[in-house]
């Protein structure tokens, strides 16, 4: 497990409720820099909304609250001289379908978080070319950047929602289930886009899919009934894992 | 996999098939079928009944149809001009609607996007049961509150007498008052009906409050906010009774803005009772047709705006699966 | 990524703007609101005369708007039904006579209905009202039976298919079943604009503004006609017994639209 002081992200007892649930208990953790983290567990352990707690999106839902700490890069996310909109920029989110904005096309997609700040990128067309191509989807869309976005097919999408994100030059770039839609085709290239990003931004993805986060994450976080039973090199949850639920969750025994 | 399906089991499993539909045609269906039918014609005799009967009635009245050019509505002279009515008609409308749309709109936007859910909750159900309301309350409204608020805050002093307070004006507030619930409604509706999903891509962006509506929210519920919009046109110009109260019954042009003047509904209220020569009638049924051909298109319009674009969303999905 | 990079952004001044512009919207809406109450502020006019009239409005109203209803809605439920489930040349010919009939203007259905029904039959009013509001009650319920049928999802038909029902059937017992409640909520709307349509009605019901009795028993009187006439009736005391009847119909309207309430879900 990597040393707190290279953590980018760190959360101390954080929980989060939905109206009268609570969804995350008391989660302590730290997502490491420029690696990739993963977060698997049953359905309802709380991955999507303690991944939704790290740059505020949980609080725009009716009924939603949330305790403990965030800090990214020594910074108190939940301090309130921060501001929501400007952290989100800095960290991108994928969902897990596709949300390409309407009547925008290919080209305004990848650019819509200036256009939503209501600013304009320096070299628009840089921009968008060299972001197409981190996300791979350049050679496929570059005849077509006019057309609307809704024409491509789903993991297109998603690659160009990837893409959108990274055009605002995040430091964090959460994922929520991205290939739940996906077939295995498309959610191959997925993978290998998120493998090209390593090293470049620190990811943390919240997956169903045990063989995906053996596939692409550096350390695996497994969750249950929202709280965090175990973080430690993939490899290591893997193959030792200490807890029983975690056992019995990578053997199939439930979940 | 069984044995392979031969020719002679396909067959016999179609024969089956067969019987079984037969039975049913026979029974249930046939009687669903029969009724449905039955409804339908129903249905369509409704319409057809409603303009041959407009259509005959209005031929009758073919030896003064030179005259609905004219600017002058007065059974007496046999003169039936209907220029001045659809004036009356197009303008109390839009001054209804110029004032209705852009308030019930950004009224609705407040209700949908920005107020907490405990006010969203309630308001959009108060705004769902006001525009219920039937017009003839507006009517009433308009005739104890605007007109005299008209006559003694707005109107010029030329225009005084006994009439004063009834007019364009007057008939523009009813009219607004009455549809800005109905605008709001309908548009809270089409706002509602974005995908939630949708806007919180847009706010993971970062986008502010408003930068999330106007790129996330609107585009999607563009068609629905005009079709509110059209509807709402649509029932300010089919109103009658709430305009008749309030529009000074003058079916001549109207001397200004808050002068007497009369509409194609009210013209109806006002004389069909009364009518009993045949070119009269026929003219009261050529305004009931001409107000047919302004109102129906555009609540056409609107409705057809409004429907939730399901089929375009699935052939998306469809292409892209 | 440094605490200086995170610190509140100046409000771009055109989202301040619109947020104003929405607020008073709705603030001009809510004055709307308030305003409309302004005649009903005074105390309601309880004289037996007026109370009369209310009664005679109201039975009036009830008996056209029961039988429109009867008439009406399994019309509108069959040809919602029909177009959803048979489809073909009748089915469309027959949605797109509903969408006219809806927008065709009431006081032209009024006019038509006075026009045919009252001067060539002479006579007959309750049944040429209830014709004439039923025309307003069948293409509503048409088309909430089509909204709820298209948002009813295909897997529920699939499944009741394949266990084995009958088209029929699955209409009846399955489709038409799970938008009951849906169904229920849409009539109760539809009523409330049924009882609240005064023009479809104006030339078959009686002008009750002077005695309040219906002398002519061929003529009913209905609430939406009975505080039109009444409004426009002379005498000092037809303004105030004009708002007694508005208010009960108010009320009604007001009641029927409450019990008429979508659910809140998760639509």
């Amino acid at each position: 497990m990597s040393g707190a002081a290279e953590a980018k992200v760190a959360t101390t007892s954080l929980s989060a409720h939905h109206g009268a649930v609570e969804a995350v208990r008391g989660v302590t953790m730290q997502v490491a820099r420029l690696e990739v983290t993963a977060i698997v567990g049953p359905a309802g352990a709380g991955k999507s909304t303690f991944l939704r707690c790290l740059n505020r999106l949980h609080e725009t839902k009716p009924g939603a609250r949330v305790e403990g700490r965030v800090v990214i890069d020594g910074v108190d996310i939940y301090h309130p001289e921060v501001d929501p909109a400007a952290l989100r920029r800095r960290i991108g989110m994928v969902f897990d379908r596709p949300q390409p904005l309407p009547g925008l096309s290919i080209g305004e997609n990848v650019l819509a978080g200036y256009r939503l700040a209501g600013e304009r990128a320096e070299r628009p067309d840089g921009v968008v070319e060299a972001t197409l191509r981190r996300v791979d989807l350049w050679d496929e869309v570059k005849d077509r950047l006019s057309r609307p976005a809704a024409v491509l097919a789903a993991g297109e999408q998603q690659r160009l929602c990837i893409a959108r994100c990274l055009a605002l030059k995040p430091e964090v770039l959460l994922l929520d289930e991205p290939c739940s839609g996906l077939d295995p085709i498309a959610t191959a290239r997925v993978e290998e886009v998120l493998n090209e990003l390593r090293r470049q931004l620190t990811i943390v993805l919240v997956t169903q899919s045990l063989s995906q986060a053996a596939r692409v994450a550096d350390t695996t976080a497994f969750f249950h009934e929202g709280e965090l039973i175990e973080h430690d090199r993939t490899d290591v949850v893997f193959r030792n894992p200490r807890d029983p639920r975690t056992e019995n969750y990578l053997t199939g025994r439930f979940g | 996999m069984g044995p392979p399906l031969s020719g002679p089991l396909s067959r016999r499993d179609a024969g089956l098939d067969e019987r079984h539909a037969a039975r049913s045609w026979a029974g249930a269906e046939g009687a669903l079928r029969a009724l449905t039918a039955a409804a339908s014609a129903a249905m369509v005799g409704c319409v057809v009944v409603i303009f041959v009967a407009l259509a005959l009635a209005t031929l009758d009245g073919r030896t003064v149809g030179s005259t609905i050019l004219s600017t002058t509505w007065s059974p007496a002279l046999g003169s039936y001009g209907l220029l001045p009515l659809t004036f009356g008609t197009l303008v109390a409308s839009l001054l209804g609607v110029l004032v209705a749309a852009p308030v019930g709109v950004l009224a609705a936007i407040w209700i949908v996007e920005l107020a907490p859910p405990w006010v969203s909750g309630p308001a959009r159900a108060l705004v769902d049961v006001i525009a219920t309301l039937p017009g003839v309350m507006f009517g009433l409204w308009g005739r104890t509150v605007v007109v005299p608020f008209v006559r003694d805050h707005l109107a010029p002093a030329n225009d005084a007498g006994p009439s004063a307070g009834f007019g364009l004006v007057t008939a523009g507030i009813v009219l607004g008052a009455m549809i800005l619930p109905t605008i709001t409604a309908l548009a809270c509706g089409a706002l509602g009906g974005v995908p939630a999903s949708l806007r919180e891509a847009a706010v993971a962006l970062g986008g502010q409050r408003w930068d999330v509506i106007r790129h996330a929210v609107l585009p999607v519920a563009r068609a629905g906010l005009w079709g509110a919009v059209a509807i709402g046109l649509a029932r300010a110009l089919a109103e009658s009774l709430a305009v008749e109260m309030v529009c000074g019954s003058n079916p001549l042009w109207p001397r200004s803005l808050f002068a007497p003047f009369s509409t194609l509904g009210a013209v109806l209220v006002d004389e069909t009772v009364d009518a009993t020569r045949v070119d009269h009638i026929a003219a009261l049924a050529g305004a009931a047709v001409w107000l047919c051909v302004l109102v129906v298109p555009v609540m056409l319009v609107g409705r057809r705006l409004l429907r939730p674009r399901e089929p375009a969303e699935s052939a998306r999905v469809e292409r892209a699966a | 990524m440094t605490a200086d990079d995170l610190r509140y952004k100046r409000r771009r001044p055109s989202g301040v703007i619109m947020t104003a512009l929405s607020v008073a919207s709705v603030g001009a809406l809510a004055l709307t609101i308030v305003a409309l109450a302004l005649p009903f502020m005074q105390p309601p006019d309880l004289s037996p005369q007026t109370l009369s009239v209310v009664e005679n409005a109201l039975s009036g109203s009830a008996i056209i708007v029961v039988l429109a209803l009867l008439g009406g809605v399994p019309t509108g439920v069959l040809v919602g039904v029909g177009v959803a489930e048979g489809g073909g040349a009748t089915a469309r010919l027959a949605r797109a006579a509903s969408d006219v009939l809806a927008a065709v203007p009431p006081i032209v259905v009024g006019f038509v209905v006075y026009a045919t029904v009252v001067l060539a039959v002479h006579g007959g009013s309750t049944a040429a009202g209830a014709v004439a509001i039923g025309c307003l009650v069948a293409p509503a319920v048409c088309r909430a039976t089509l909204e709820q049928l298209a948002a009813t999802p295909a897997s529920l038909r699939d499944a009741a298919v394949a266990l084995g029902g009958t088209r029929a059937r699955v209409v009846a017992f399955v489709l038409v079943r799970s938008i009951a409640p849906d169904l229920v909520r849409a009539v109760s709307r539809t009523t409330a604009r049924a009882v609240g349509a005064g023009a479809p009605l104006l030339f078959v019901t009686a002008a009750v503004a002077g005695s309040g009795d219906v002398a002519d028993a061929s003529r009913v009187a209905a609430l939406p006609t009975a505080a039109f006439w009444l409004a426009s009736a002379p005498g000092v005391d037809a303004g105030a017994r004009a708002n007694t009847v508005a208010l009960v119909l108010v009320l009604v309207v007001a009641g029927l639209g409450v019990l008429g309430r979508r659910r809140r879900g998760p639509r």
